[in-house]
C-alpha cells in the first residue's frame, strides 16, 4: 500500500485556489485550479469534495500547504507542512527543472523572483505593497479592452512594434493605454507594450542589483500568457522555461515538502481526511477589546467545536487553545515562555 | 519654578511644591538614552513616567498628528507624545542635532521640538513640552549641556545637576556595556523602564540571569540591522525579533557594536559618513559580513531618508562579498503582516536549507 502513497498540496491565493496530488516519485496525478473569489474555506472544501469523487482517506501520505491562506488550509486540512510560498516554488522549480537558477513567479496579486544555486534558494524579492504588473492588473486591462485574458497574450506576439508603456504604475499605464489608443496605434502594439512595460517594472523592482542567470523558469498564472514570456525572454536575452504545471507550482512544492517532512517524522500524516470537504466549518471573526491594539481575533469552528485562533498580537486568544497544530502554536508558546 | 536646595536629595522633603514629573515618549532616542534621562531627573529627584508600549491608538494618533511626509518612527513620536499629555507635568523633548563629534543626526530628530510646536499650536491637547538642544559640534555641546540646559528650566541648582549628572551616566554607561557584552537589548532596557535608581544602594539591579534567555545553541546566527527605534518597537517591527528568537535565532544587532569595529569597517568607504546611526549601522553590517554569520536583516523605515541609502549601501556590499544572504525587510504603517512573516519565513529556509543541505536536492 505504501508504494501508492500520494501527497496532497494546496495553494491557497488571493485568486486562485490549487490542489495537486503527486506520487511519492513527485510526479503530478491531479491539478485543480480553482478561483477563490474571497471564500478560501469555501474553495479548499471545493477542491477536496472533487478530489474525493476519486480517491480515498488511506491514499493521502501527507499534506502541505501554501499561499496566504496557508494558516487557514493548514486547520482545516491537518497540515503536516504549513510553508511560504517562496521556498514551495523554489522546492517545486527544482524538483522539476533541475539546475534551475532563476524563477520567475507572477500571480493573482503578487509577484516574486527567486534565485538559486546548488539547488538551494541564494536571494529571493517580492513585490511590495504595490501590485501593480500582476495578474489582476492584465485581467483587468483585458476586460477593458474587452478581450479574454487567454486571447491576450496570443494578441501580443502578432505586434511587429511594441509601444512603450509607462509601467510603473497601474493607473498610469491604464491612461498611458488609452492615449495610445486614441493616437490610432494597433490593439496588438498596446498589448505587446503592456506586456514589456510589465516586466520592465517586475524586473526594475524585483530584480534592481540582482544578477539573473540562466536556466530560468517562469511560473505562477501569469506564465500562460504568451505575451509576457516573450516579453521576459526579450527583456533577459534567455529562453524561458514555462513548466507544464505551471499554475499550480506552489501546490506542487508543498506536496513535495509534505512528502519529504512525513518521511522525516517517521511516515504518520495528520491529514483529517476527505470528510472534511463535508463539514461544517465556521469562520468568525471579532475585536478584542482589552487592549488599546484592538487585535482582529480570528476564529475558526468545525461543527460546533473550536479548531484555532489567531490574528492576536499577544497570543492570548490562540493560546487559549491548546490544539496542537504542526507550526504555529508551539511557536507561540515558546515566544511567550521567552518572555 | 522654585530652585531646590541641594542638599534636598529626597524628593519628600521638598516643601510647598512637588518636584515636577517628567514624562519621556517611549520612542526615537528611548531606546539608546533612556537610562541617562531617566537616571537624571530621578536623581535630581523628579518622578518620571513613560509613555504606554506602542498599540494601535499611540499609533493612529501620531499618523493622524504629524505631517504625512515624515517616517513612522517619527510619526509614533508624536502619538507618544500625546499619549503623556495629563500624565507628566513636562515631556521631555531632546533636540539631538548631533550626539558625537563630526556627527548629525537626520534632519527629522534636529526638527522634531519645531514639527511638534507646530502640531501643538492647533491642538491644546498637548503637554507641556520640556526641549534641550544635543549638539556635540559645539564644545560642550553634548548631552551634560543638554541636561544642564533642562534642568535649569525647571530651577535645580548647578551643583544638584552635577550630582545627578553623574549618577546619570554611571547608569548610561552600564547600560551600554551590558550592551557590548551581548545582552539581549530588551532585557537590559527592562531594567530601567522600572525605575531610574538601579544603581544606587538599595536599587534594584538584576543581575545578568536574564541575559541567556533560551536560546538553543544550534540555532542560525542572524544580524538585525536597523535603527534601534524601529527594531525594540515590537509593534512597529511586528514583532521581527520576537518571531526570529521564537524559531531559536539568535540575533545581533547594532547595538552590541563598539563604535571602534565601526569606525574600521568603513575605512573602505571613499568618504566618512557624518549621520551617527547611519555609520553605526553601516559599521556594524560591514564589520559583522565578514563575521561567522548566517544572515543579515536590514529594516529600514519607509520615509527614512538616510535608510534608503544606508540599505542600499549595505545591500551592495553583500552582494559583491556574496557570503551572507541578505534580506531588506521595508516597514510603513501600511506594511501587512502577511509579507512580512512571508518573507521572513521564506529567509530563514534559505538559510536552514543552505546549512543543511537540503533532503529534496538529494533525492532529485
Amino acid at each position: 500500500m505504501v508504494k501508492d502513497l500520494l501527497y496532497l498540496g494546496v495553494d491557497v491565493g488571493s485568486v486562485s485556489t490549487n490542489l495537486v496530488l503527486i506520487d511519492k516519485w513527485g510526479d503530478v496525478k491531479e491539478a485543480l485550479y480553482l478561483r477563490t473569489q474571497g471564500r478560501p474555506l469555501e474553495t479548499i472544501q471545493r477542491g477536496l469534495a472533487n478530489l474525493a469523487e476519486r480517491y480515498e482517506d488511506h491514499q493521502i501520505g501527507g499534506v502541505g500547504t501554501t499561499g496566504s491562506a496557508r494558516t487557514l488550509a493548514s486547520v482545516v486540512l491537518g497540515a503536516d507542512v504549513v510553508k511560504n510560498e517562496i521556498t514551495a516554488h523554489a522546492v517545486a522549480a527544482s524538483r522539476l527543472v533541475p539546475g534551475v537558477r532563476t524563477i520567475l513567479e507572477i500571480g493573482g496579486q503578487d509577484s516574486k523572483l527567486i534565485l538559486l544555486k546548488d539547488g538551494v534558494v541564494s536571494d529571493f524579492s517580492m513585490n511590495t505593497v504595490c501590485a501593480a504588473g500582476t495578474g489582476s492588473f492584465l485581467d483587468q486591462q483585458a476586460a477593458r479592452l474587452q478581450i479574454s485574458i487567454e486571447e491576450f497574450g496570443e494578441l501580443a506576439v502578432k505586434s511587429n512594434h511594441a509601444v512603450r508603456i509607462a509601467g510603473r504604475c497601474s493607473v498610469f499605464a491604464e491612461s498611458d493605454m488609452i492615449h495610445k489608443q486614441q493616437m490610432g496605434h494597433s490593439l496588438s502594439d498596446i498589448v505587446a507594450g503592456l506586456c514589456e512595460a510589465l516586466v520592465r517594472n517586475f524586473l526594475n523592482n524585483l530584480g534592481k542589483g540582482k544578477k539573473l542567470e540562466a536556466p530560468m523558469v517562469f511560473q505562477g498564472g501569469v506564465a500562460a500568457n504568451v505575451g509576457m514570456r516573450q516579453a521576459f525572454e526579450k527583456a533577459l536575452g534567455h529562453e524561458i522555461f514555462i513548466p507544464e504545471h505551471h499554475k499550480v507550482m506552489g501546490a506542487v512544492g508543498s506536496a513535495l515538502l509534505a512528502q519529504e517532512t512525513v518521511n522525516h517524522a517517521g511516515g504518520f500524516t495528520q491529514f483529517k481526511g476527505f470528510s472534511m470537504a463535508e463539514e461544517q466549518i465556521v469562520a468568525n471573526s471579532w475585536e478584542c477589546g482589552d487592549c488599546p491594539n484592538l487585535c482582529e481575533v480570528i476564529e475558526i469552528q468545525e461543527a460546533g467545536q473550536l479548531l484555532a485562533r489567531w490574528g492576536d498580537r499577544c497570543g492570548k486568544w490562540e493560546n487559549a487553545l491548546a490544539v496542537a497544530r504542526s507550526e504555529t502554536v508551539p511557536e507561540a508558546q515558546v515566544q511567550t515562555a521567552g518572555q | 519654578m522654585k530652585i531646590t536646595s541641594v542638599l534636598t536629595l529626597s524628593p519628600t522633603k521638598v516643601e510647598a511644591e512637588r518636584p515636577p514629573i517628567i514624562g519621556i515618549p517611549r520612542a526615537l532616542g528611548y531606546y539608546e538614552y533612556l537610562p541617562l534621562w531617566r537616571a537624571f531627573f530621578e536623581g535630581l529627584g523628579c518622578s518620571v513616567v513613560l509613555s504606554a508600549v506602542t498599540n494601535k491608538v499611540i499609533l493612529d494618533q501620531g499618523v493622524k498628528a504629524s505631517v504625512d511626509e515624515a517616517c513612522l518612527p517619527v510619526k509614533l513620536y508624536y502619538g507618544h507624545v500625546k499619549a503623556l499629555s495629563g500624565k507628566a507635568d513636562y515631556v521631555f523633548v531632546p533636540r539631538m542635532i548631533s550626539v558625537q563629534s563630526k556627527t548629525y543626526l537626520c534632519p527629522k530628530f534636529l526638527g522634531i521640538p519645531d514639527m511638534l510646536r507646530g502640531a501643538a499650536a492647533f491642538d491644546s491637547t498637548y503637554p507641556q513640552m520640556l526641549v534641550a538642544n544635543v549638539n556635540s559640534r559645539l564644545s560642550g555641546g553634548g548631552w551634560d549641556k543638554a541636561l544642564t540646559e533642562a534642568a535649569e528650566e525647571l530651577g535645580f541648582s548647578r551643583l544638584r545637576i552635577r550630582e545627578a549628572q553623574k549618577i546619570a551616566w554611571k547608569a548610561q554607561k552600564d547600560f551600554e556595556h551590558r550592551l557590548i557584552q551581548g545582552e539581549y537589548p530588551p532585557s537590559a532596557l527592562a531594567i530601567w523602564e522600572k525605575s531610574g535608581r538601579a544603581l544606587e544602594p538599595g536599587g534594584v539591579l538584576p543581575r545578568s540571569t536574564k541575559r541567556r534567555e533560551s536560546i538553543p545553541s544550534g540555532g542560525p546566527h542572524i544580524a538585525v540591522m536597523g535603527h534601534s527605534y524601529q527594531l525594540f518597537d515590537s509593534f512597529t517591527s511586528m514583532n521581527l525579533l520576537g518571531r526570529l528568537k521564537a524559531k531559536g535565532v539568535r540575533v545581533i544587532t547594532p547595538l552590541a557594536m563598539d563604535d571602534e569595529k565601526c569606525r574600521q569597517a568603513t575605512r573602505i568607504l571613499p568618504k566618512r559618513l557624518f549621520w551617527s546611526f547611519g555609520q553605526k549601522l553601516l559599521g556594524s553590517s560591514l564589520h559583522l559580513m565578514n563575521e561567522p554569520i548566517d544572515g543579515l536583516i536590514y529594516v529600514a523605515a519607509f520615509g527614512c531618508g538616510p535608510d534608503s541609502m544606508i540599505g542600499e549601501m549595505v545591500e551592495r556590499h553583500a552582494r559583491r562579498l556574496g557570503q551572507v544572504p541578505y534580506l531588506l525587510l521595508t516597514i510603513d504603517e501600511h506594511t501587512g503582516e502577511a509579507g512580512v512573516v512571508t518573507r521572513i519565513e521564506a529567509f530563514l529556509d534559505l538559510i536552514m536549507r543552505q546549512k543543511e543541505g537540503h533532503l529534496l536536492s538529494a533525492k532529485a
